[in-house]
């Protein structure tokens, strides 16, 4: 399983970075410094860098059912490859 | 159960307070008001009832700035964004409150902070900077006389951080116009109560924040799912695909076959028409907006994006930046008899970079126009 993410269509909300960091905390803690992912919008021109890091484990642990910043994504800038 | 009495999850923890005068800076816990109140705009009012006398005035160096942001702000709840400012109003010395959305508040929170209560006011322009509850009172001079814009992007080139929030004021509330805001993340702007004149006439010209910090909340999985629960209903609402993709102006507001264009519901001409002819409404309704619109832009935490980002390419209207809303219409067309909507949008986001109130800006024009054209 792969993650993919699209700049394009992502608006800057930063719910993945939240979900990340409820996940890593062990389901405890809202904190986007703790996240894998990072999305950072450039006010001048909206334009938007996402990154994951090497600390993401897919949300394999935990139990959760599915990763959770695609969970959590509503603007389909993220999903799964199998 | 014990244990969630003494602790009041949701929130940071601390109020950070500064004097500005003697550059005197402290904290309280939050515990000593959320016992009683909840969230920001609460105990910042509560704050102002208590230690605020009426004598005041919205100038005077005893008046209390507050920033006050709720429980929820910085997790995942659905929208969670929003920061209170609160102050002796500038219009009539009542109390005032305006509030913005964007990602200041939970980065407050990350940095420790629920409430930031100003008072006093500095000799030389200044600037607050909160870093991980480290908070320093640094000069403004440099900033002084620049725009929302040009403000947050000095104060992150100075301080080294992309993920910098800032609040701050422009022009107008350094030159305290009664109705001056205060603009986070250039276009989040807690207009109304001229809160910008009051931060102005304390000599503050941004507050900069930047935290690394936890929130920690008392039942996770219970919190979670009412948090799925209320992310399935937006996603059934029927609106929200159009909303996401063309904002909210132009999926309800600004649409051409909108109720909002029929006869009294938008002031036209300063208030001396109700009613603005159709042919008008086409120049800057939905299919006209769209050419300037490039995709939305969403706040902090927040599923819906109903903030469209404009962007004007050429001519001597050129500018791109966040927003434009049901009222900018009003403001920058209806009230002042406008269809050039690149004049319109232009006018908009320079408001925001002078740190004006757009509904206040564009009342004084309509009234001026008015006297133009009854005297000549």
């Amino acid at each position: 399983m792969k993650l993919w993410m699209n700049p394009k269509k992502c608006k800057g909300c930063l719910r993945c970075e939240l979900a990340c960091s409820y996940h890593k905390s062990g389901h405890k803690l809202f904190n986007p410094m703790l996240s894998s992912t990072k999305v950072l919008r450039n006010n001048e021109n909206k334009e938007i860098t996402m990154v994951i890091d090497e600390t993401c484990d897919l949300c394999e642990s935990e139990d959760e059912d599915f990763p959770l910043c695609v969970k959590y994504c509503v603007f389909g800038a993220r999903g799964v490859m199998k | 159960m014990k244990n969630m009495t003494e602790k009041h999850y949701g929130y940071a923890g601390n109020i950070l307070r500064v004097n500005l005068t003697n550059s005197k800076i402290w904290t309280e816990p939050t515990e000593k008001y959320a016992n009683r109140w909840i969230g920001g705009r609460a105990i910042n009012t509560w704050i102002l009832l208590n230690e605020l006398s009426p004598k005041v005035k919205w100038p005077d160096s005893e008046n209390l700035l507050t920033f006050g942001v709720g429980s929820l702000v910085g997790t995942l709840a659905l929208g969670a964004c929003r920061v209170s400012v609160d102050t002796k109003n500038a219009f009539n010395n009542g109390i005032g409150s305006a509030n913005m959305g964007g990602f200041f508040g939970a980065e407050l929170k990350f940095s420790g902070f629920d409430n930031v209560i100003i008072n006093g006011k500095a000799k030389r322009p200044v600037y607050i900077w909160i870093y991980d509850g480290k908070v320093k009172i640094q000069d403004a001079s440099y900033l002084w006389g620049k725009t929302t814009w040009e403000t947050e992007k000095r104060i992150r080139e100075e301080l080294g951080d992309e993920r910098i929030r800032v609040a701050t004021i422009g022009p107008a509330g350094e030159n305290l116009v009664s109705s001056a805001c205060i603009v986070g993340d250039r276009a989040c702007v807690a207009g109304g109560s001229g809160c910008g004149a009051v931060m102005g006439s304390k000599n503050l010209k941004a507050i900069a924040v930047r935290g690394t910090k936890s929130i920690e909340i008392a039942q996770p999985e219970r919190f979670i799912s009412a948090v799925d629960k209320e992310m399935c209903k937006i996603n059934q609402w029927k609106l929200i695909k159009e909303i996401r993709e063309k904002g909210y102006y132009g999926a309800m507001g600004g649409r051409l076959d909108s109720p909002s264009w029929e006869q009294g519901y938008r002031p036209v001409r300063n208030g001396q028409d109700d009613y603005w002819e159709k042919d008008k409404v086409v120049c800057i309704s939905e299919p006209a907006i769209k050419e300037y619109r490039e995709g939305t832009v969403s706040c902090f935490s927040c599923p819906i994006s109903c903030k469209p980002w404009m962007d004007i390419k050429g001519g001597i209207y050129k500018i791109q930046g966040e927003g434009w809303w049901n009222n900018s219409a009003n403001s920058y067309c209806t009230k002042i008899d406008n269809t050039n909507i690149e004049a319109a949008v232009y006018a908009h986001l320079l408001t925001n970079q002078l740190g004006l109130d757009g509904d206040n800006a564009a009342q004084v024009i309509a009234w001026l126009l008015n006297v133009m054209r009854k005297i000549s």
